[in-house]
């Protein structure tokens, strides 16, 4: 009986039943893929880890690494594997290859397509960049030969865990940019010592990558290795320097016993030799410093799951709305049925657990349908709009997730039937068999001032007093489409935070094209060197560009203190200052540091307050902030160099150039600076611009995915509210086309109403994101990178007009609904 | 020739069951006539009467208004035709009830180029001093009177009355009845009223008996009771 009426029900009302279903759909869909996004990518990247054993440090040295070195890293308590391997820089033209041994235990691949190499003249390769059977001639830098082979048949490409971005960073050699890699047999690199050593630690596969325990792990193995360091860097300098140091001693010897000059100048050569070897020491590097996109990847997933918790909340809100206001008019649609049942002596509980069932099934089969949509079609969407070289996602059904969300929604819509239900228990089945008396027309306060309420014509007052009457809807109305504009605004206003930040930057703040690390520090720009740089830039800056930390109120942040050798109009030129405060551009004094924004916020500065620098050997300065200026990427401490000298009362000395480019292809530049030999690398704003770009790609998809899913939920909810609308007021408008009114006229008698409502939702959307989106965009930042916090004025449009766009195609079908609408059946019945 | 005729009217509702409603039905009214239909629930007459209001088609047959014939009309020039033709009352009112007494007259006035004055009509149906209240604050034969003031504030060519008293105690049953009477025969609009109940019909000039969903006679009433005469 029970199930027989419930499913009648759903037959009778199967719109309703599907809407229902429908809306839930959208919500679960969505949060449960935001919610999984991070995670599920999280494991797969995790998964690709362990099934390569990608290392979890790796260890260079100055004078290269030993056997013995391997020997004693192997006796460590959290060493699991350690292997020497080599790697090495080459050019293939005029792009920058890495070249990297094959190693059995450690620092797998994915193998595209073809086979392993077997021979010292093949290679495996990027499948980004080449294709099995390319042939790939390589040259090493000038006065090296390291490799035994320089041409390479491709067998294999293959996806290297060391590699998971589009963007792999730069090299020391070439244009300074890494283009791509090779594998190759380990015996084609004829080193006497290896270039590196990679590590894995015991019980690595247990943490979660990025997990505390995990880099706690990491700090627990570099300090046991830090133990050994020293004396393995020695052990490594007397190996190379003994024979030189006996053969020096020896010499020494004979010099004693009889100088000579051809002594004397050995003696010399050999000390040479020896100064020449250099120092001794190791690096030592974790996945966070030596794998490509690691700490891009965990940036991003941080600020996805940050969506993923405020973003679907605003959705189930929406959500929530809509499914009880359809409950609730359905229950009032059949209060007679209700009360003939009551009047038969069903009980309360009995003719609830109709609506009760109703209500759950139609939420558990969204909930389940959109869960499952969200999982196996959401998520992996999201996931290949991130800019990752990674395995496909594997499918996983979290279960855990799964219940809360079904558990909090039936809840919910348990409460929302209960009370409604309630309400009409409360009147007696007498007056449940009686038609709900129609709300009674009330004037209103309006009305009261004549001279105005008489100035608005007959459709008007009707519209007006309609708008009044009918509290609850026009209340839901305007939420639903104020939530929508919002879900639709806050897309595109994230969007907007993220997007501009690269141009901002590097167009309008820091103006300069490219960047040059020299070699060696110098004072001024020589002649010589002016005449080296000429060749492929102009106006050259010399700076002192350093890094020091500054103490803030939690923690330490990085930031570059920046002293140019003279602050002249081309210094204003390349760094535009402009203050927070007043947005006008500052000139330096001798006396106070200009800070940026991040680090002021940070820091909990203002003006005139003194910020704690810190230098990697511990020591602490003091400065006085002037101005806190304008930056989006990085941090920036600038300074004059009287005041740095003053400060860290050391000589002045610039280590790089800034300058603009003199002509237009950046690769020549790059090549020509680093042939020069003073320069150490050239970074380029252009590419950095790029960086800051595709960093954030992945996040910009998630959002437009968002902005979809919000237009498809306003579609539905204004469904919903344009079809509720009409089932409340289809005696009226029946009453309306009896009397003549043609289907156009009636449809404007309950539209004008309708389009108020949307253009006041509308607004209510425009107002209220601003305020949220400042909060998002807050949480999205990070020590690095400052977000915009305008939205566009194109963004308030585009919002506005689509939630317009919508409620416009809704009218449409309403038309079509009104049109359809028996007008005798109407008013006829009752009920 | 008679304002209204109807020959030989089918309405077949074609469904999963098909259902005759009505068959072989013939009737004239002239110009000024108060006519009663009356039968049995069921029997066929409110789709007798949506027709002829142009809410319905005829499945067959010919329905000829003024000379025009409604059967043949396109839907965009039925809805004309309700608007300037045709005055409906019906069981339930149908009153807007956001509207005040004097706005739901005046909502259909909108329509009219020659309507009435809306305050006029209200008098002339008693209900000067109701004409600021809002539906809910009236009793059910006041409703009904606003009701029939809307319908013939349109001036229309015809009234149409569905159990007009239907929802209303006698007592103002015998009121409303006594307006539509007055109205009929004061403003010489075409009143047909629709009712299960034969004591109305002794007000009428013409009786038109409906029985399984055709005429079964029609009979002429030479010398009608007033309404004031009639108790039920």
């Amino acid at each position: 009986m029970l199930l027989q009426n419930t499913i009648r029900k759903i037959k009778k009302s199967f719109g309703r039943y599907f809407s229902l279903i429908v809306i839930v759909f959208i919500g679960a869909a969505l949060f449960g893929s935001l919610q999984l996004c991070a995670p599920s990518i999280k494991n797969v990247q995790k998964k690709y880890y362990d099934d390569t054993h990608l290392m979890d440090l790796k260890i260079t040295g100055t004078l290269g690494l030993t056997d013995q070195d391997v020997k004693s890293l192997k006796q460590l308590k959290s060493v699991n594997q350690a292997v020497g391997s080599y790697s090495k820089e080459v050019l293939d033209d005029s792009k920058t290859v890495k070249i990297h041994a094959i190693e059995d235990e450690i620092n797998g691949f994915q193998l595209v397509e073809g086979t392993m190499p077997r021979q010292n003249d093949e290679c495996l390769a990027d499948a980004s960049h080449y294709q099995v059977g390319d042939i790939i001639k390589i040259t090493e830098p000038e006065n090296q030969n390291d490799l035994k082979n320089k041409t390479f048949k491709v067998t294999g490409t293959i996806h290297s865990p060391l590699y998971t971005g589009t963007n792999y960073g730069s090299s020391q050699i070439g244009d300074g940019k890494l283009y791509s890699y090779l594998f190759v047999l380990k015996d084609v690199f004829q080193y006497d010592a290896y270039t590196e050593i990679y590590l894995t630690m015991n019980q690595s596969t247990e943490y979660q990558i990025y997990s505390t325990e995990y880099n706690k792990h990491v700090e627990t193995l570099k300090k046991e290795i830090q133990q050994i360091q020293k004396k393995a860097e020695q052990r490594r300098y007397d190996e190379l320097t003994s024979d030189l140091v006996t053969k020096l001693d020896q010499l020494k010897t004979l010099n004693n016993m009889m100088p000579n000059a051809t002594y004397q100048e050995n003696i010399q050569k050999l000390e040479d030799a020896i100064a020449m070897v250099g120092e001794s020491k190791w690096y030592l590097l974790d996945r966070y410093d030596s794998v490509i996109s690691y700490k891009i990847l965990e940036m991003q997933y941080d600020e996805v799951q940050i969506l993923a918790n405020i973003i679907p909340f605003f959705f189930l809100v929406v959500v929530l709305l809509m499914t009880s206001n359809t409950m609730m008019r359905m229950i009032t649609e059949e209060r007679s049925e209700m009360g003939a049942m009551t009047s038969i002596g069903v009980s309360n509980l009995g003719i609830m657990r109709h609506y009760v069932i109703y209500v759950l099934t139609s939420t558990m089969l969204g909930t389940l349908l959109g869960y499952f949509f969200g999982s196996y079609v959401l998520t992996p969407l999201f996931y290949s709009c991130f800019p990752v070289e990674m395995p496909d996602l594997q499918y996983q059904f979290h279960f855990s997730l799964f219940f809360v969300l079904l558990i909090f929604i039936s809840l919910l819509m348990l409460a929302v039937t209960i009370y409604s239900c309630n309400q009409v228990f409360r009147l007696r089945p007498a007056e449940l068999l009686r038609p709900a008396s129609p709300k009674s027309g009330k004037g209103i306060m309006l009305e009261r001032i004549s001279w105005l309420w008489n100035r608005f014509s007959f459709s008007w007052k009707i519209t007006i007093r309609n708008i009044a009457r009918y509290k609850k809807r026009v209340f839901m109305t305007i939420v639903g489409t104020a939530g929508c504009t919002f879900l639709i605004l806050i897309g595109f206003g994230i969007q907007d935070s993220i997007d501009g930040v690269g141009a901002k930057q590097y167009h309008e703040i820091l103006k300069y094209d490219n960047m040059i690390v020299l070699k060696n520090s110098i004072t001024t720009i020589s002649n010589e060197l002016n005449e080296d740089l000429e060749k492929s830039i102009k106006s050259p800056l010399l700076l002192n560009q350093t890094i020091f930390q500054v103490n803030t109120t939690t923690d330490d942040m990085d930031a570059y203190v920046i002293a140019p050798e003279i602050v002249d109009h081309t210094f204003y030129q390349y760094f535009v200052l402009k203050s927070n405060h007043d947005h006008k551009t500052k000139k330096l004094s001798n006396n106070e540091v200009y800070v940026t924004t991040q680090i002021a916020r940070r820091c909990d500065i203002e003006k005139g307050d003194k910020i704690t620098l810190e230098d990697g050997d511990g020591n602490t300065y003091q400065v006085i902030v002037g101005d806190i200026i304008e930056n989006y990427v990085s941090n920036y401490i600038y300074m004059t160099r009287e005041l740095y000298e003053k400060t860290f009362e050391t000589k002045w000395n610039g280590n790089v150039i800034v300058s603009k480019n003199k002509i237009n292809n950046e690769t020549k530049i790059a090549n020509s600076l680093l042939d020069s030999g003073n320069v150490l690398s050239v970074q380029f704003s252009n590419d950095l611009l790029h960086d800051v770009n595709s960093g954030i790609s992945g996040l910009n998809n998630v959002i437009f995915v968002l902005i979809i899913i919000a237009s498809l939920l306003a579609i539905s909810v204004l469904y919903n509210l344009t079809s509720i609308n009409i089932s409340e007021r289809i005696r009226e408008i029946s009453t309306l086309k009896v009397l003549g009114y043609t289907d156009g006229e009636a449809e404007r008698y309950i539209y004008r109403e309708t389009i108020i409502m949307v253009i006041v939702g509308i607004i209510i959307g425009l107002i209220i994101t601003p305020m949220i989106h400042h909060e998002i965009v807050n949480l999205l930042q990070n020590d690095e990178t400052l977000l915009l916090e305008q939205i566009e004025y194109s963004s308030y449009i585009y919002a506005s007009l689509l939630t317009f766009i919508f409620a416009i195609i809704m009218q449409v079908v309403t038309y079509f609904k009104l049109k359809k609408i028996d007008m005798i059946e109407a008013l006829k019945s009752v009920e | 020739m008679p304002l209204i005729e109807f020959k030989k009217v089918k309405k077949e509702y074609i469904g999963e069951i098909n259902v005759l409603a009505v068959h072989d039905c013939s009737f004239t009214i002239d110009k000024g006539e108060l006519v009663v239909i009356l039968g049995q629930s069921g029997a066929g007459k409110t789709t007798i009467l949506n027709m002829l209001g142009g809410m319905d088609y005829a499945t067959s047959g010919e329905i000829t208004v003024d000379g025009r014939r409604i059967d043949q009309m396109k839907k965009k020039e039925l809805v004309y035709y309700r608007r300037k033709d045709i005055g409906f009352v019906f069981q339930f009112y149908n009153l807007i009830p956001n509207l005040t007494a004097l706005e739901n007259v005046e909502l259909a006035c909108e329509l009219c180029d020659q309507a009435l004055e809306p305050k006029k009509v209200l008098k002339q149906v008693g209900l000067e001093k109701r004409m600021n209240n809002f539906p809910a604050q009236l009793s059910g034969g006041e409703q009904q009177r606003v009701a029939i003031a809307r319908a013939i504030a349109k001036k229309p060519k015809l009234l149409l009355c569905d159990e007009p008293t239907g929802a209303l105690d006698s007592k103002t049953g015998q009121k409303v009845i006594e307006l539509l009477e007055n109205t009929c025969h004061n403003m010489g609009i075409t009143t047909v009223v629709i009712t299960h109940n034969a004591m109305i019909a002794e007000i009428a000039n013409k009786v038109i008996h409906i029985k399984n969903g055709t005429v079964d006679h029609i009979e002429i009433n030479e010398h009608p009771k007033s309404a004031k005469e009639i108790v039920w």
